[in-house]
């Protein structure tokens, strides 16, 4: 058994937009660039302590297939697979794990021209129940840029604001 | 509330654009210009070539051998390639300090630009090399305004962003309200006191509201659609988040749907995590480059 006093320091693992990073240590912190209309999906094992955050950019692989084998995190319906996989080979099991999202801001779009935001969580959402996840909670829309911190040892995702002090 | 002569007061205050900027943008744009007189202007700046030569020896370009002189580089990259670069350059310095007015730390305003750069030239008509030069550019130079802006958005950031809310109007308008310009107009007025170039100070005054371009409606088009693409991936971007309004007709413009609009944007991905050197020129040294010149 480690005692818990060896993880003094939360280690932390950057997830830049189009990457994803799981880990089994109890302790870490992923966090994430500034998050616009991509979306963070956050999941999570309390019992083997893995944790994973996966920070896709668009909603589908079919958008550029040859970019999708070469890096499955930038899309939806590629990331969220290869994410899950990767939990489940760290030892985390599907019935145990949680699963949050974050981000799909828009821009100000009176057309519906350009609704990337949008178009991003309905994939993720879409996806996740074909697979029967539901999701814990959301985290979406508006206008805000975000920044995340999901901490590993409870499971906890700290959702800031650009340009405000709070965390929700 | 600013008046226009705060904000000329304002731009006379910065370090110059560096006459080589000038010279090279209108040389650029001259058919009648030599190569030879390109390289010259550039060989008498010791440090610039030396940052030119980095860059064209960076992994964004990833050429199969190394580029010792400007000669060689202008053999390799070409002329538009050469210039974009050395403006880049150039125009780091203006950015490097942080536009914390504006919730931007320092680096965040120059990898928004060059990641709008980036998305302004690949928007560009494969074989027109021209506008691709020019749209990196105007990219490049889109937000500058946002630079003397800063210090008077300071603590007006809240009531303009409750002015975005509430009203639910883009951003540049609640400053305007606010400020008494908008940083777009704050941009173009440096653009004309710099004497940049007319199509650029069009795309800077304009990338905001495409549809009012009259005579460059193509490169503006480019650098409103390469903003929101940026601002949606959230590559530097702060306060203002994604408060900026989307307008259409620039996808007419350009003749894209949404879907060629995803389909660029792994691309400009993909250029931009490659631009490291490029972003990198933000370097300390950067600075003291222009207030020297
Ligand atoms: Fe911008």
């Amino acid at each position: 058994m480690t005692p818990v006093n060896e993880f003094k320091a939360e280690p932390v693992i950057l997830v830049g937009m189009a990457e994803l990073s799981v880990t089994n240590h109890p302790n870490s912190c992923l966090t994430t660039s500034l998050l616009g209309a991509g979306i963070v999906v956050a999941v999570h094992d309390p019992e083997s302590h893995v944790g994973g955050l996966l920070h896709f950019m668009l909603p589908r692989w079919s958008i550029d297939k040859e970019s999708a084998l070469d890096n499955p995190a930038l899309f939806a319906d590629s990331g969220i697979p290869a994410l899950y996989k990767r939990c489940y080979k760290m030892g985390a099991e599907k019935e145990r794990m949680k699963c949050y999202l974050i981000g799909g801001a828009n821009v100000m779009d009176r057309t519906g021209g350009f609704n990337l935001g949008a178009d991003n969580l309905n994939a993720a959402t879409d996806i996740l129940s074909k697979n029967g996840v539901s999701v814990e909670k959301t985290w979406s829309g508006g206008i805000e840029g975000r920044v995340i911190k999901f901490h590993t040892d409870a499971g906890r995702v700290d959702v800031q604001i650009r340009g405000q002090q709070e965390v929700e | 509330m600013l008046l226009l002569k705060d904000l000329v007061r304002k731009v006379k205050d910065l370090p110059p654009l560096p006459d080589i900027v000038v010279k090279l943008l209108q040389a650029s744009r001259d058919p009648d210009a030599s190569v030879r007189e390109m390289v010259e202007l550039i060989k008498h700046d010791p440090a610039l070539t030396t940052k030119v030569l980095r860059l064209c020896n960076s992994s964004y370009y990833g050429l199969p051998r190394k580029i010792n002189s400007i000669q060689e580089a202008l053999v390799y990259i070409g002329t538009d390639t050469l210039v974009n670069f050395i403006l880049a350059g150039c125009l780091a310095a203006f950015y490097q300090q942080s536009q914390d007015g504006y919730g931007l730390e320092s680096g965040d305003l120059w990898r928004h630009s060059v990641g709008c750069a980036i998305a302004a030239q690949l928007l560009s008509p494969a074989d027109d090399d021209a506008l691709k030069s020019e749209a990196f550019t105007a990219g490049l130079l889109h937000d500058v305004g946002k630079i003397i802006l800063s210090s008077f958005v300071g603590d007006k950031m809240q009531e303009i962003m409750d002015i975005v809310k509430d009203e639910d109007i883009p951003f540049e308008k609640a400053e305007r309200r606010i400020l008494g310009f908008s940083h777009t107009e704050a941009g173009a007025q440096m653009a004309k006191m710099w004497n940049l170039p007319e199509p650029l100070i069009e795309a800077i005054s304009l990338h905001q509201t495409p549809q009012a371009a009259v005579n460059h409606k193509r490169l503006v088009a480019q650098v409103h659609v390469a903003n929101i693409l940026c601002i949606s991936f959230g590559i530097g971007i702060g306060t203002d988040g994604l408060a900026y309004s989307f307008d259409p007709s620039a996808m007419e413009e350009l003749e894209l749907n949404s879907d060629d609009l995803y389909a660029i944007s792994v691309k400009v991905h993909d250029q931009f995590s490659r631009a490291e050197d490029m972003i990198g020129l933000i370097a300390p040294t950067g600075h003291a480059d222009a207030k020297a010149a």
